[in-house]
């Protein structure tokens, strides 16, 4: 059985200004300690799908299709089942750690709180599993800081408090939604490199969702990348960035400025800009800004397409060499 | 002949209120002695994590807020320690372009009138018909179309806003052009658009152009030297290729060694251990070196001493154990 398997899920919001359409029949898969990147620009769809999967979609939005995870349909659950799931067996991470933590409360109240909420645990045993957290994301002095409030931490420390707090159930599943866009580069590095042994610690399956291309190759084994609510192509990590075969993936690859690149020369570049997803267009989304539209790519969406084993494309032009 | 643009022992203090009592005023060091000159034609991009004092240099070298001791000069005239009023025809001359596209755009104006007003304060001398024929030349050179003259910012995607904060800074032909984080707020696919068209810019008109970022690679892409700078302080400042190649400072080392790459096999391949801690704050930098707690080189004299930038190959480097050309 799959960790979590979402099928043809499609989140729309109505707006005073008509329909949006966030996530458009999108479809994947995670297995068990897995990491999936999940790429895209603004408006891709990318955090509606996180939150669609933690039951915290606003209350405007329209959701169909099937996330399971574990085997159970979780868009059936009722709140207080959701509840039970959420923060125990999945947890999230986001950009910006103020939103998720308790600026009132100690570092030590938040999380005994977890603990005693999900699995009835005695404040004294919670408190040491919380300091034991707090060491496990390389907190100094964790006995002592615990007792701090939320605003006496530096920005990359409250990531790192964040993250032990996302951590104290051992969830199955992590969501981090762009877990180190706020953050300095130095700080970055920091971070991913304890999400990475976090990960083969704790074995834990995370979907990583960010814009940052470096980063998704830091920590992804397979990439999946998504335009307008739906997915262009999902690959291993290693195939999807030498050998991308859909024009959107290959665009965004060669228009990234790189450490490695030449200087100087102007970069490659996608012409246009991301669409509004206010209604919904006839054919692939990404054809008005494709250099290699055919005159179908504007009449019908491509079907993603299984190319080799665990590479799917969603473009016509591919169909076409089958 | 005098550079176009000479920055010289830049320092800009900010006084703040104290806690505690009795409250005792503090001090925050924002900009703590930088120097550089640029030339016509040239970029200098500026690197540095948050609070190291970027968007400051920036806004002090424009006079936008005044300099507590150093100078700044343009052309040979002075910015600093000059009153406003003396300032404007020094403002024609230089421009800046924002990070918020859209927050830098008075909402109530129309993109013609955004675009127009600089000329309507700088160039009154100019008619209604040549200030008219300016703004549009200046809008199809940034890819606008003559027909959006007309529309709001909020019509407007991201990319197109910052398309808008440049005509706007151009539009006046100016000798110095700065840009604080012009790119960070965009998608990637539209960050390379303006990239390039800042580069294109930047070579018809022959502008100086100083590049505030904090992505490694973006400065590297459009700058021609770079200076690296840590808790107000230059760090290092050299050709682009050199200090990419063979940086001299210990930061500028890590800098580069913190960037992950857009491929999975050098990912996994990655052992350097990360730099640890985080910057320090400016209202309590350490003694000597600012870098030194953080600094894996480090040694007794870089905790008592402040190292002053001192001439290294091709640049400029404040550092008591410069690396060598090799590392």
């Amino acid at each position: 059985m799959k960790l979590l398997e979402v099928e043809k899920l499609r989140v729309r919001f109505e707006t005073a200004d008509g329909p949006v359409h966030a996530v458009n029949g999108l479809s994947f898969s995670l297995e068990k300690g897995e990491t999936l990147g999940i790429v895209g620009e603004s408006g891709s769809g990318k955090s509606q799908t996180a939150l669609a999967i933690m039951g915290l979609l606003a209350d405007n939005a329209r959701l169909r299709g099937s996330i399971r995870f574990r085997g159970q349909e979780l868009t059936r659950l009722k709140r207080n089942a959701m509840n039970r799931i959420r923060g125990d067996r999945i947890a999230m991470i986001f950009q910006d750690p103020q939103s998720s933590l308790n600026a009132h409360l100690t570092i030590e109240r938040q999380m005994t709180e977890v603990l005693e909420h999900h699995r009835g645990m005695p404040r004294r045993a919670a408190r040491k599993r919380a300091v034991e957290m707090l060491e496990a994301v390389q907190i100094p002095d964790a006995a002592r800081r615990i007792r701090r409030y939320p605003h006496e931490f530096s920005g990359g420390m409250r990531q790192r408090v964040m993250i032990a707090m996302a951590l104290l159930c051992r969830p199955d599943l992590l969501i981090a939604d762009e877990p180190t866009t706020a953050l300095d580069v130095t700080v970055q590095a920091q971070i991913l490199r304890l999400l990475r042994d976090l990960q083969r610690e704790f074995g834990m399956a995370i979907l990583l969702i960010t814009h940052d291309l470096g980063v998704v190759a830091a920590l992804s084994d397979r990439v999946q990348v998504m335009y307008a609510g739906r997915l262009c192509e999902s690959a291993p990590a290693d195939v999807l960035f030498q050998r991308p075969l859909h024009p959107y993936s290959r665009g965004l690859l060669a228009s990234m400025p790189r450490l490695d690149g030449p200087p100087g020369e102007p970069l490659r570049t996608i012409p246009g800009t991301p669409p509004t997803l206010f209604g919904q267009p006839s054919g692939c989304p990404f054809a008005p800004r494709c250099p290699e539209r055919l005159p179908r790519c504007e009449e019908t969406p491509p079907a993603p397409l299984e190319k080799d084993e665990g590479h799917r494309v969603a473009c016509h032009l591919l169909e076409e060499e089958q | 002949m005098s550079p176009l643009l000479e920055v010289r022992d830049l320092q800009v203090h900010f006084r703040l209120p104290g806690d505690g009592w009795p409250a005792r005023p503090r001090t925050l060091r924002a900009v703590d002695g930088i120097g550089f000159a640029l030339e016509a034609g040239r970029t200098l991009g500026v690197v540095g994590e948050s609070g190291c004092g970027k968007s400051t240099l920036a806004r002090a070298i424009l006079g936008l807020i005044p300099a507590t001791a150093g100078t700044v000069h343009l052309r040979g005239e002075p910015v600093t320690g000059m009153e406003r009023k003396r300032l404007r025809p020094l403002r024609r001359r230089m421009q800046i372009v924002f990070q918020d596209p859209l927050a830098s755009l008075d909402p109530r104006m129309t993109l013609g009138e955004i675009i127009a007003e600089p000329l309507l304060a700088l160039r009154p001398e100019l008619n209604r018909k040549e200030r008219g024929r300016r703004v549009r030349r200046i809008m199809d050179r940034v890819g606008l179309a003559s027909g959006w003259i007309n529309r709001y910012p909020h019509e407007f995607s991201g990319g197109q806003c910052q398309r808008i904060g440049i005509a706007r800074a151009l539009v006046v032909e100016p000798d110095l052009l700065v840009c604080d984080e012009p790119v960070s707020a965009l998608d990637v696919s539209i960050q390379a658009q303006i990239v390039n068209l800042l580069m294109e810019l930047q070579r018809e008109m022959d502008l100086a152009m100083l590049f505030i970022a904090h992505d490694l690679a973006v400065v590297r892409q459009i700058s021609h030297e770079v200076m690296v700078v840590y808790l107000g302080r230059m760090a290092e400042l050299g050709p682009r290729d050199a200090l990419y190649r063979a940086p001299r400072h210990p930061y500028s080392r890590a800098l580069l060694d913190s960037v992950p790459f857009p491929d999975p096999r050098i990912e996994r391949a990655r052992r350097a251990t990360p730099l640890q801690g985080e910057p320090p704050s400016p209202l309590d930098p350490p003694s000597g070196c600012a870098f030194h707690p953080r600094c894996p080189l480090a040694r007794p004299i870089c905790r008592a001493q402040r190292p002053p930038p001192a001439r290294l190959g091709e640049g400029r480097v404040a550092c008591h154990f410069p690396l060598g050309e090799t590392s």
